[in-house]
């Protein structure tokens, strides 16, 4: 296991096959792949990624539950009135939807949660399941601030 | 007296309208924990576009950086619990930093959700010369050389995906 500080060193390391497997964004991988540089064998998530649905997920591919997303969310202050939320939920959603900002997203690589998992309900429940799932990891690798 | 009176009410009635109906009546602030031009300032910045036009009201975006994020998400922590401050945050600030740093706030007691935005996944990549053609293959390419188990190969695959993390998300990583 060897960990590169930047993606061009890394990325010229797997393209000149000095190394033989790495996990890399879709950002900079799609490039290589189009150009024939390397192989893509899986997406680390549960849902194929818009921008690639030809590749498969970890599930389909043969190491089910193998995930690992970098997702983005909103919060505000503990105790925040519930009808407030429910109006930021709301212009969240519709921001959501907006085909101007979905393409923007999209040509970040970024896949967007669909409807029923924008609720600040399935929110709470998605960061629990992260940092039981996460937190023991992290802890077991001694990865500390420094 | 007469002024202390009328400064009284007025102040009543500020506190009541932070959670009437009338919300947003003011500018909302979006905390985004890191700095500008990261994947998280970007996706702030493209959000509160479209929230600006979904609230009719202007949305301040404001850069408060510093250790993995968490001075950013303390600042929203103890801010006002009245919708007028509102964080941006992700898998690093929301979830990893409670296993790495000693914070003085609860990640998931201390604020309260708003909504998930989107998700950028990984892919597995193989040098082009890789004899394995999928996922399966790659597997079993791996394991006659240090035998190890489907298990074993989750666990160190995880490690990488920290190491990654720790490196800054562009960084990139070999497993074998």
């Amino acid at each position: 296991m060897i960990p590169y500080r930047g993606a061009g060193e890394s990325t010229q390391a797997i393209v000149s096959g000095q190394i033989d497997v790495l996990l890399n964004t879709p950002a900079v991988s799609m490039a290589q792949l189009k150009a024939g540089q390397v192989k893509v064998f899986a997406v680390t998530a549960k849902r194929r990624l818009t921008i690639a649905p030809d590749i498969p997920t970890t599930d389909e591919a043969g190491l089910p539950g193998f995930y690992f997303t970098f997702w983005h969310a909103f919060w505000v202050p503990k105790g925040t009135p519930k009808d407030v939320i429910a109006k930021l939920n709301a212009a969240l959603r519709a921001t959501l939807v907006d085909p101007e900002i979905r393409k923007k997203l999209t040509a970040l690589a970024q896949d967007i949660f669909p409807s029923d998992e924008q609720s600040p309900e399935a929110l709470a429940k998605f960061q629990s399941e992260e940092i039981e799932k996460w937190w023991p990891i992290i802890k077991a690798a001694g990865i500390t601030a420094h | 007296m007469k002024t202390w009176l009328i400064g009284l009410v007025l102040a009543i009635g500020c506190l009541g309208s932070a959670s009437a109906d009338n919300f947003p009546s003011r500018p909302i602030t979006l905390v985004v924990p890191l700095s500008v031009g990261g994947s998280t300032d970007v996706i702030g910045r493209l959000m509160a576009e479209g929230m600006r036009k979904a609230l009719n009201q202007t949305i301040i975006v404001e850069n408060i950086s510093g250790a993995g994020g968490t001075i950013g998400v303390g600042h929203v922590v103890h801010a006002p619990p009245d919708g007028y401050t509102m964080l941006i945050g992700q898998w690093g600030t929301n979830v990893a930093t409670g296993a790495i740093y000693n914070l003085n706030f609860d990640l998931l007691k201390d604020l309260d959700p708003v909504g998930l935005i989107a998700t950028q996944p990984f892919l597995i990549v193989a040098r082009s010369s890789m004899p394995a053609n999928n996922l399966r293959e790659l597997i079993a390419w791996i394991r006659p050389i240090r035998t190890r188990r489907r298990r074993e190969i989750r666990a160190l695959a995880h490690r990488v995906m920290l190491a990654a993390y720790c490196f800054r998300r562009q960084s990139i990583h070999q497993f074998r």
